[in-house]
């Protein structure tokens, strides 16, 4: 296995003038549970949905496991073993959530015989065996964003994304998430969050982006940003 | 009664092509003009192999949902695949290019197979009497096929991979690219096989009503009429308008006047747009 899942390099990327993103370099080790943390607007998502292979970028290039994977579809498990979840669950309202796992597994190209009891697995951790018959439509919110967690789980990837994972779910949730993901990480999966909810990434955590306007304003280990006068500044401003 | 009868099984028919559209209108989000084009491609071949191969038309009809699947299939992969200029939208693309096929498909068929009238044997010869009426077996024919290809149709999205991802598709573009659904392949399958529902109608009605080279406008006019009755992108909603545009012109051609036939739908559509103007089976919705 590579030492680095995960690379981004000068990731730069504008809408209509306007730089979401500019230049930000990030890289992921396997196993590694990275923040990243800021206030509206600093270029979180945006960065994300770059390396997820969702928005192109502009300039910069992203790598996975050593692999130039910038201009990579990304629905190509094998080119890039990405898997990620959006801010809104993009769960499919008509398919059970059962349906929704399988549907992620077929698309990524996994077998079929491995995979039902990969599904049952990550069902069960994320207490949501007891709904996998029932359609995604008559699941509530917190729900919704567990399936989309174990939709992107169930692929296995190397590097998993996720896009502010507790926005919205109780705290009972919130520890599930905690326990999965820290089960990926330690199994080798490279994971990178963005959110907002500072108490809960600090704690998973072990390293933090902080950005800012588009750039990386502070990088370090999650006490070394706690007490950075600067991101108090940020949150001010 | 037997008017509506027989309304009831052409309506079968309309109800599988805009069942094509609306299948296609789910999943890519755009119309395709060669949808009649399709219609005329499955009856030339169900001709074809039918005079060349001399197999029974029962047989020789298959030839017309196989040829309309494969030419859709090659449509979009050599046309509809590649991006267009980033400035132009792809369901605007995908207007203009099968409006173009339409027309190249037209034209091809006038050159090879003459502008005249040309029909395949009887799938079935039969008669079958409903009530005081004698009606050609083909006729049921036409519709039991009508509703064995949309039973299939559903079959296909709700049990597997590839209509689960055409579900996908329809329901959250975003979601889909996350899981790593292929839009360009789940759109290139659904193509091929809302041509194939075009190419079977075309095929089982040929025997009735003929094919020519333009014989697919007014099918394709009627599917657009279905489709806006039923509810754009509604398959059940294809299905009941296609029910009810049979019925209502078998109706009216029997008790008003067979000299407007072609303008009872539209009556219906326009009933339809004042009544709830969403269609019959989609959920109204507004935009503010």
């Amino acid at each position: 296995m590579s030492d680095v899942a995960l690379q981004g390099t000068g990731l730069i990327k504008s809408f209509g003038g306007i730089t979401a993103v500019g230049g930000v370099s990030v890289q992921l080790a396997p196993g590694a549970i990275v923040g990243v943390l800021g206030p509206n607007g600093s270029g979180k998502t945006t960065l994300m949905s770059m390396l997820a292979g969702l928005v192109r970028p502009d300039k910069g290039r992203v790598e996975v496991t050593g692999h130039d994977v910038t201009r990579s579809a990304p629905f190509s498990l094998k080119r890039r073993p990405v898997a990620c979840t959006l801010q809104n669950p993009r769960v499919f309202a008509s398919l059970t959530v059962r349906e929704n796992l399988e549907l992620a597994l077929y698309a990524k190209r996994r077998h079929r015989a491995s995979a039902a009891s990969g599904i049952s697995e990550i069902l069960e951790r994320l207490h949501l065996g007891h709904v996998q018959s029932v359609r995604a439509a008559e699941l509530s919110g917190g729900q919704r964003k567990l399936v989309d967690l174990a939709r992107a789980l169930v692929v296995r990837p190397q590097v998993l994304l996720a896009d502010e994972p507790t926005a919205g779910v109780s705290h009972a949730a919130q520890a599930l998430m905690t326990e999965v993901l820290s089960v990926a990480a330690d199994q080798g999966t490279a994971v990178l969050l963005v959110s907002h909810d500072l108490p809960w990434t600090f704690s998973i955590c072990r390293r933090i982006l902080f950005l800012t306007r588009g750039e990386l304003l502070v990088e370090g280990t999650v006490d070394e940003v706690r007490h950075d006068p600067r991101i108090t500044d940020a949150y001010l401003r | 009664m037997q008017a509506a009868v027989v309304g009831l099984l052409m309506g079968a028919v309309y109800g599988l092509m805009a069942l094509g559209l609306a299948l296609l209108f789910g999943v890519m989000r755009t119309i395709n003009f060669a949808h009649g084009a399709m219609f005329t491609l499955g009856g030339y071949a169900f001709v074809v192999v039918s005079e060349v191969s001399g197999v029974p038309s029962a047989v020789a009809v298959l030839a017309a949902p196989v040829a309309a699947f494969a030419v859709g299939w090659l449509v979009h992969a050599s046309l509809l695949s590649p991006r267009p200029d980033p400035n132009v939208r792809y369901t605007d693309y995908v207007l203009i290019v099968t409006f173009a096929v339409t027309i190249v498909m037209v034209n091809g068929a006038t050159i090879v197979f003459g502008p005249q009238f040309k029909r395949p044997p009887s799938i079935s010869p039969e008669t079958v009497q409903v009530l005081d009426l004698a009606l050609g077996a083909d006729r049921f024919v036409a519709a039991a096929t009508a509703v064995l290809a949309a039973v299939a149709l559903w079959g296909v999205l709700r049990y597997t991979f590839t209509g689960r991802a055409w579900r996908a598709l329809a329901q959250n573009p975003i979601g889909a690219a996350v899981v790593g659904i292929d839009e360009k392949r789940a759109h290139r399958s659904a193509f091929a096989t809302a041509s194939g529902l075009a190419g079977v109608a075309g095929g089982v009605l040929a025997p009735l009503t003929s094919v020519f080279p333009n014989s697919g406008v007014t099918p394709l006019l009627i599917s657009f009429v279905v489709l806006v009755i039923g509810g754009l992108g509604s398959m059940a909603g294809a299905l009941l308008g296609g029910l009810l545009v049979g019925v209502v012109t078998s109706l009216g051609v029997v008790y008003i006047s067979s000299a407007y036939s072609d303008i009872y739908a539209y009556v219906l559509m326009l009933a339809v747009l004042l009544i709830r103007p969403a269609g019959l089976l989609t959920r109204a919705t507004r935009t503010y």
